[in-house]
């Protein structure tokens, strides 16, 4: 019983890690190269008119917040939470361009920008899956803050 | 608890969902409307109607764009693809890949050289770069490039091009004429006071013997100044439309963008004899009423060029499928061609 709790947890940590890592990775690669995602928003006929400057700061600041609620133990699971919600809106977002855009703009940068938009549903979903996955075992499987903070240091 | 958590969930989930509509509400009332702008406030004149087609090219749905004709034969782009389709007169059709040294999303625009048909000028503005493309061997020709940006080259002769380039002050571009050294490398050999606005003053600019004709999308403007740039003469569209989109500049300058989306008057222009063809996306009062009961898709404005640009009267095409608009047209002669998003249609034009 307790082997099968130690390879669940194993998972839990795996999932939890990557997900840090997705949302860190998002973050900065965004960060350092602010211009171009700004100029990309700006391609998108739905952000049209809006300040898209003020939306991309929006947006890397959620995924800063969104990695650091992951990061500790006690807002873990609202950090689960809020990276579902985020895949959510990305993957309604990429339908709604799919569905109702008369051009696809381009997506965003980084090792991500290899993936189509289609791709880039499929790979939503999953971590959609991750995010929601981890959230309702949380509660069984602690995730352990202490653990992985001292493995970062 | 968990009846907590689950309320919570379906709280957060249908904030997003609204988030999303949102977003869609903004496209919605920011796309280009697909009926035209209905300013009005003058009066079209029947110069013809229902013209005879002559043929057909059925293709596959997209987006086209004609490129010229050279030796009878019509030449067509698929907009953001390498495709260029050769439509012969016999209905066959031929697709020609351009070379992966051109990045096809940069294609801004293809024209037939005017000192040779079989080659074509590519305009690729991102990449600095404009191509000549041998269309009967299937090869680059030339490559001209430039260090500074350009927009709407225009051949002046084998060697150079009419553009506009950025000038001194952010956002102004100045038509200047470009020539190339030997390692065919742009300078600027003349620079000319004429200027537009980035994005705002954005339009078609074309070459007419000695004359520079360029035409705004977004007002009623048409701006003709010869090859030595000496004058500069103004003309006016019947449309009635002279305002400007809003555009915000943002960052110190960095990125200009509309405020909201741009309604284009004049989407497409050609050249040919004497006459200025235009695409006008305005509606006249008795467009719907007298003079087209068919409610055609697509007006063409005529204008005189040798009579200071008189309106001459306007050629009404055919609908051809309900809610598809003409993508681009070209006009050689009698031959009207016009290119729709499955077809390209060739009509017969008398006046």
């Amino acid at each position: 019983m307790k082997l099968i709790s130690n390879y669940y947890k194993q998972i839990f940590n795996f999932l939890h890690y990557l997900l840090f890592a997705l949302f860190a990775y998002a973050s900065f690669s965004k960060l350092t190269d602010f211009d171009l995602f700004v100029n990309n928003l700006d391609k998108s006929p739905f952000f049209i008119g809006l300040n898209t400057a003020l939306l991309a700061g929006l947006l890397i600041c959620s995924e800063l917040i969104i990695m650091l609620f992951i990061f500790f133990e006690k807002t873990c699971r609202l950090g689960y939470f809020l990276s579902f919600l985020l895949f959510f809106l990305f993957t309604g977002y990429i339908f709604l361009i799919l569905k109702f855009s008369p051009y696809i703009p381009c997506s965003c940068g980084g090792l991500i920008d290899k993936l189509s938009w289609v791709q880039h549903i499929y790979f939503n979903i999953l971590f959609m899956l991750i995010s929601i996955f981890l959230f309702f075992w949380a509660d069984k499987l602690q995730c352990d803050g202490a653990t992985y903070n001292k493995e970062l240091a | 608890m968990k009846k907590k958590q689950s309320a919570f969930f379906i709280i957060a989930l249908l904030i997003s969902l609204i988030i999303l509509g949102l977003l869609y509400f903004n496209f919605k009332s920011n796309e280009i409307p697909s009926a035209y702008l209905k300013q009005g406030g003058f009066n079209r004149k029947v110069l013809g109607y229902s013209q005879h087609s002559l043929l057909k090219y059925e293709l596959i749905k997209g987006y086209y764009n004609i490129v010229g004709i050279s030796d009878k034969r019509i030449i067509i782009h698929e907009c953001y693809t390498a495709n260029l389709t050769i439509l012969d007169p016999n209905k066959t059709n031929t697709i020609i890949k351009l070379p992966s040294e051109i990045n096809p999303k940069n294609i801004f625009a293809i024209s037939i050289n005017p000192y040779n048909s079989s080659l074509l000028d590519i305009d690729c503005g991102n990449d600095g770069k404009i191509f000549t493309f041998d269309i009967n061997k299937g090869k680059l020709a030339d490559t001209y490039k430039f260090d500074f940006y350009f927009e709407k080259p225009v051949r002046a002769s084998k060697d150079s091009f009419y553009c506009f380039f950025m000038g001194k002050t952010e956002n102004i571009y100045n038509l200047g004429l470009v020539k190339f050294d030997a390692h065919k490398k742009a300078y600027i050999a003349k620079q000319s006071d004429i200027s537009k606005v980035s994005m705002t003053d954005d339009g078609i600019f074309q070459k007419n013997n000695n004359d520079l004709i360029y035409l705004n999308y977004y007002n009623n403007n048409i701006m003709v100044t010869d090859s030595s740039f000496a004058k500069e003469v103004s003309y006016k569209t019947i449309d009635t439309i002279t305002t400007r989109p809003k555009t915000v500049t943002l960052r110190n300058g960095t990125i200009t963008k509309f405020l909201s989306a741009p309604r284009p008057v004049n989407q497409l222009m050609q050249i040919s004899n004497e006459y200025l063809f235009v695409n006008s996306y305005v509606k006249a009062d008795n467009d719907d009423l007298d003079i087209n009961p068919k409610h055609p898709t697509d007006f063409i404005d005529v204008y005189d060029m040798k009579a200071n640009y008189s309106y001459k009267g306007t050629i009404y095409l055919d609908m051809i499928e309900k809610g598809d608009r003409m993508q681009s047209f070209f006009i050689q002669g009698n031959k009207l061609i016009a290119q729709y998003s499955n077809c390209t249609v060739v009509y017969e034009v008398n006046f």
